[in-house]
């Protein structure tokens, strides 16, 4: 250390949790007994690839949900102990802000629980309102929080501004949909439902925009009511199981929570002047949606659409 | 070192007559070494000939199915390996890449996915003459020079990048560029779903916004060979 006193590789101006590899998180997720790890993936920054420090880990069992919650965050990564919590939006904002604002940037973790057996856990998770299930699973948030107080001078560059590959697309797609050729558009291929509901969506969208804009300033939406076209069933995506109206309703609850949270805050961000927060913002709860158990659903769609007309609005803002 | 050198040029100048004029240079001689003097010849783009053929469709009818066969693939075979070529003609004393386009705004280098196990070099000049090959079983003469580039796929996702970053420890896609160095004249025939076009390095350069960040990199990472206007 002392003979690099005039080496300045900048690797001191990121966190160690920045560095943390997959296979680290693999390896001490096994270190503690858990041998179901499904995958690992990190938050990172769109136009670098760089980690944002905090990852989303996905389990098969609800039993190494528990074993991870209660021991990971006794273990050290690299000398710190790691935040573990369920997937919530909340604990990704959270996590986010950690991860732009202080001198450590975090390590996110999530964790699924894929599907068929585990109805009985699934249900008891979802009384969790701010649970995020994606797929059929359980969720962990994980983040390295230790904050070191000796690196004060620590300079992290803003946010880069969002990719711009990526507001084409979704340019695209909301012109697309403006024109009302969005069943052409490829990268977002639609299924039956959304050919035979066009009108329907195409109006719901326009108030669901309404409606999220106008909750701004409430705590939490309440939306007890629900929704109008819903199908008595659903084909789901990734393991074509059929998910009762009861878990649809509830699973486009969650969606339409995380896109009224992620509009009010990409709303107060781009107030502030942060126009690329608040586009990374939009960008992830897209994200989010598109990988619930739900995605192919005109409600997604529409949701998504919201999302996305608020992205292109703050888009047109910040030029 | 840079000092060392730069500094009896200064004396030199202080020395010279003063015309008013920073004295020229004398002629730089090059070095021997090829790999820091890399010469590549360019021929007209008039020299080329193009004819159509068959379409020539791409293997995933959509973006999600692209990356879902990805995922499938990498659980079987692991991580995939790609190859692109880079053809470059010149035209107003401007070398020119010449690119397919897909539809009106897509653009993409000419190469593909390896096999299994398959050589790079093999397998570039196997897609190459799948994709620009003449129809009449004259062979092509492709000479794959050198390595422009690598990028990697994290994710399987769109981004790629020069590095892989360090979270990383199995990326899903690994993309390698070459230079390919075309004969003097060809025929090419271009499957007739696509368009080829051959783009100044002007348009190219820093406009990732047309071309993503893979060919709009193109014009710095080819600032390395001294081309020849044949």
């Amino acid at each position: 250390m002392n003979n690099n006193d005039k080496l300045d590789d900048l690797d001191h101006e990121y966190s160690r949790s920045e560095w943390t590899t997959d296979e680290d998180i693999s390896d001490c997720i096994i270190s503690i007994g858990v041998s179901d790890l499904i995958d690992v993936t990190f938050f990172e920054n769109y136009e670098s690839g760089q980690s944002k420090g905090f990852c989303i880990i996905t389990l098969q069992s609800e039993h190494s949900v528990k074993l991870i919650l209660n021991k990971l965050p006794n273990k050290k990564l690299y000398g710190k102990s790691p935040i573990v919590t369920y997937v919530t939006f909340e604990a990704y904002l959270f996590f986010q802000t950690k991860s732009n604002t202080q001198p450590m940037p975090s390590l996110l973790i999530n964790q699924n629980i894929p599907d068929i057996s585990n109805r009985v856990m699934q249900e008891s998770v979802s009384e969790n309102p701010l649970l995020l299930m994606q797929e059929q699973s359980t969720s962990i948030l994980m983040k390295d929080m230790q904050l070191n107080s000796s690196e004060n001078s620590y300079n992290q560059g803003l946010p880069r501004s969002s990719d711009r590959y990526l507001l084409n697309r979704l340019n695209l797609s909301i012109n697309a949909y403006k024109q009302g050729l969005h069943k052409k558009f490829q990268a977002m291929p639609l299924s039956r439902h959304d050919l035979l509901s066009f009108d329907v969506g195409n109006h719901s969208s326009n108030l669901a925009y309404t409606q999220d804009i106008s909750i701004q300033g409430q705590q939490l939406p309440k939306y007890a009511t629900s929704f109008s076209n819903t199908p008595s069933s659903v084909t789901c995506k990734h393991n074509e199981m059929e998910i009762s109206p009861q878990k649809f309703n509830e699973i486009i609850r969650r969606n339409r929570i995380i896109s009224s949270s992620a509009i009010a805050r990409a709303i107060t961000n781009s107030e502030n002047g942060e126009f690329s927060d608040a586009m990374e913002t939009l960008i992830t709860a897209i994200k989010l949606i598109k990988e619930s158990k739900i995605a192919n659903h005109e409600s997604s769609n529409i949701i998504v659409r919201s999302l996305q007309d608020v992205l292109h609005i703050i888009e047109i803002k910040k030029l | 070192m840079a000092l060392s050198t730069s500094q009896p040029v200064q004396n030199n100048v202080q020395s010279s007559p003063g015309t008013g004029w920073p004295r020229r240079t004398a002629p730089v001689k090059s070095s021997t070494c090829p790999s820091l003097n890399r010469h590549i010849n360019l021929y007209p783009l008039s020299n080329y000939k193009f004819g159509t053929k068959e379409p020539l469709f791409e293997k995933d009818p959509s973006v999600p199915a692209r990356f879902q066969r990805m995922r499938d693939e990498f659980e079987k075979i692991g991580m995939r390996r790609s190859v692109e070529g880079v053809l470059i003609v010149h035209k107003h004393g401007l070398p020119h890449v010449l690119l397919l386009q897909l539809g009106t705004t897509f653009f993409k280098l000419p190469g593909g996915e390896l096999n299994p196990a398959e050589d790079e070099v093999e397998g570039l000049k196997r897609l190459l003459t799948e994709t620009l090959g003449r129809q009449d079983g004259v062979q092509p003469e492709w000479t794959v020079e050198d390595t422009i580039g690598n990028w990697w796929r994290p994710n399987f996702e769109p981004p790629t990048y020069p590095y892989i970053p360090p979270h990383i420890t199995k990326p899903k896609e690994h993309k390698r560029l070459f230079l390919v160095q075309l004969p003097d004249k060809a025929l090419f025939a271009v499957p007739k779903n696509y368009k080829l076009v051959a783009a100044p390095l002007f348009e190219l350069f820093d406009n990732s916004q047309g071309y993503g960040s893979i060919i709009s990199s193109l014009p710095q990472a080819l600032g390395r060979f001294n081309f020849i206007y044949m």
